[in-house]
């Protein structure tokens, strides 16, 4: 494993506080969906700072996608969301992690359940599962604090709006939702898992990213509704 | 400042000392016998120092520290590591 | 060698020349923590120091509050190499808490709230080169950075200086403590940089 120069070939504004940011880095050996890769930055002194970031984008090719949000207080999220420009340089290590992958050949429905920027390696599923072409069912559910700040909102409304049954997309808001939204506001529990996820007679494989206590509540939840644990998949997402 | 995060986080790290992915490896606690692959350790990082615990009992499973080209692991409270291809 | 990111400052730093090897100095306060952090009310805190005889003395926060308090303004040095300059304590010299103990070894525990051990050299307390400290920056020590109480060992590697600290323990033998048992070296004197085993 070793550090790769990695230049920044576009970023684009996701939410107020998120980011998508493109990478080219000569010799990626391309990465799975849900992998994420370490970011290192340095500083003309020679101050290194290192955090994890999950990528957005899967499949081979040397150009990989980010999507960062900012972390208040944080040392890197706001140099990525607010600084970086392209054509400027960093260093990045991976593609990182086995466990929280979803492999195209896996017929499982799949239940994806993403707070906040968790989304991140969700979308790369969601994207993986498209571009294969797999007829396995994908329902995603994801928990933002108001209709602006969904992650790649755009992307997922139109994964939604295709005709199929194969993506269907969710969404709770826990601050604001849309004018007549008719469902509750608030954090996502049992009741909005129940209305918005698959059955437990569909034995779905379940990928949860989130902060730590979003994944947490959530796992809790999915497995007091009668998931099998070794079926939920976890990632706490840092990246500060 | 402290993240909590979970073992997924190591992966790069234990990267610059395995040629396999050890998070997809399945650790015992030595303290209370819970079997789960590394990914799903809680992690508390800050600053390049990552303590691992297991997810049931709480107990360190690892600590390890990556400052610039340094990493040092200690694999202390596990009693073993395996890979089953099956997961 | 790594690239350098255009406009990547990290957290506030200055130059300066008189830092340890391998150092950056920083404007922040350097906090390290193995796990939560514990809430200690000061009504239930104590110190105490233990000797190879079972010897014991014990301070409450209000027995400790009647000792002799001194001001120290020290550089800290953090192994994950921040570096911060003239902080400013308040705390108990470990000279006058060992005024009473009568012990012949040389080793040191330090014990905290929490679970976590570092260990020390006896040496490395005495002659006005340690404290326990209840204060930084004029203020009552943040629990977040290990208050109500924490040692002070500044001219060694910060995690020596134990947060949450309830008690010393002396040892015939240097038994490693947390993190030196898992990878950061025993002494821990930044100026030789003895961050790792085997340096």
């Amino acid at each position: 494993m070793s550090w790769r120069l990695a230049t920044v070939g576009a970023a684009m504004r996701l939410t107020d506080s998120a980011r998508s940011i493109r990478l080219d880095v000569p010799g990626w050996p391309g990465n799975l969906a849900g992998q994420h890769l370490d970011l290192r930055l340095t500083a003309e002194d020679g101050y290194q700072a290192v955090r994890s970031y999950s990528i957005a984008s899967a499949g081979p090719g040397e150009s990989i996608e980010l999507g960062v949000d900012r972390v208040p207080d944080g040392e890197v999220s706001p140099y990525l969301v607010d600084d970086v420009m392209t054509g400027d340089q960093l260093e990045v290590r991976g593609p990182l992690g086995g466990w929280f992958v979803w492999h195209e050949d896996d017929p499982s429905p799949v239940q994806l359940i993403g707070g906040g920027s968790g989304v991140v390696p969700l979308i790369a599923m969601a994207r993986a599962h498209r571009a294969a072409g797999a007829t396995s069912r994908f329902r995603m559910l994801v928990s933002a604090r108001t209709p602006e700040d969904v992650l790649f909102a755009p992307e997922l409304s139109a994964l939604d709006a295709t005709p199929g049954d194969r993506f269907a997309l969710d969404v709770v808001y826990t601050r604001r939702g849309p004018e007549d939204w008719p469902f509750p506001i608030g954090r996502v529990d049992r009741a909005a898992l129940e209305r918005t996820t698959l059955p437990v007679s569909d034995s779905p494989a379940i990928f949860v990213c989130g902060p730590t206590g979003f994944v947490e509540t959530v796992a809790d939840h999915l497995v007091a509704i009668g998931h099998d644990p070794d079926r939920i998949k976890t990632e706490r997402f840092g990246g500060a | 400042m402290d993240e909590r995060l979970d073992g997924n986080v190591l992966a790069g790290m234990l990267g610059e000392l395995f040629d396999f992915d050890a998070t997809t490896a399945k650790g015992r606690c030595r303290h209370c016998g819970d079997e789960a692959v590394l990914a799903e350790a809680h992690v508390i990082a800050h600053d390049g120092e990552f303590v691992a615990r297991c997810r049931k009992c709480d107990a360190e499973l690892l600590v390890a520290m990556e400052h610039h080209d340094d990493v040092v692991v200690s694999f202390r409270g596990l009693r073993g590591l395996g890979i089953h291809p099956a997961y | 060698m790594a690239v350098i990111s255009r406009g990547f400052g990290g957290r506030a730093r200055r130059e300066a020349p008189d830092l340890p090897p391998g150092q950056y100095l920083t404007e922040d306060f350097p906090v390290l923590s193995a796990g939560p952090t514990p809430d200690v009310p000061t009504e239930e805190w104590q110190f105490a120091i233990r000797t190879e005889s079972g010897q014991t003395l014990r301070w409450s926060w209000d027995e400790f509050h009647a000792l002799p308090f001194e001001d120290v303004s020290t550089d800290i040095h953090c192994v994950t190499r921040w570096s911060k300059l003239g902080t400013s304590w308040r705390g108990v010299a470990l000279d006058t808490l060992f005024a009473d103990v009568e012990t012949s070894e040389e080793w040191v525990m330090a014990h905290s709230y929490g679970g976590y051990t570092t260990n020390l050299a006896l040496d490395d307390l005495l002659d006005g080169r340690a404290w326990v400290v209840t204060e930084f920056d004029g203020e009552p020590l943040d629990p977040e950075h290990g208050g109500p109480a924490r040692l002070l060992v500044p001219h060694l590697y910060f995690w020596k200086s134990a947060k949450w600290v309830r008690g010393l323990t002396m040892q015939a033998e240097d038994d490693p403590g947390f993190w030196e048992q898992n990878g950061y070296h025993t002494h821990g004197d930044p100026w030789r940089e003895e961050r790792y085993w085997g340096q």
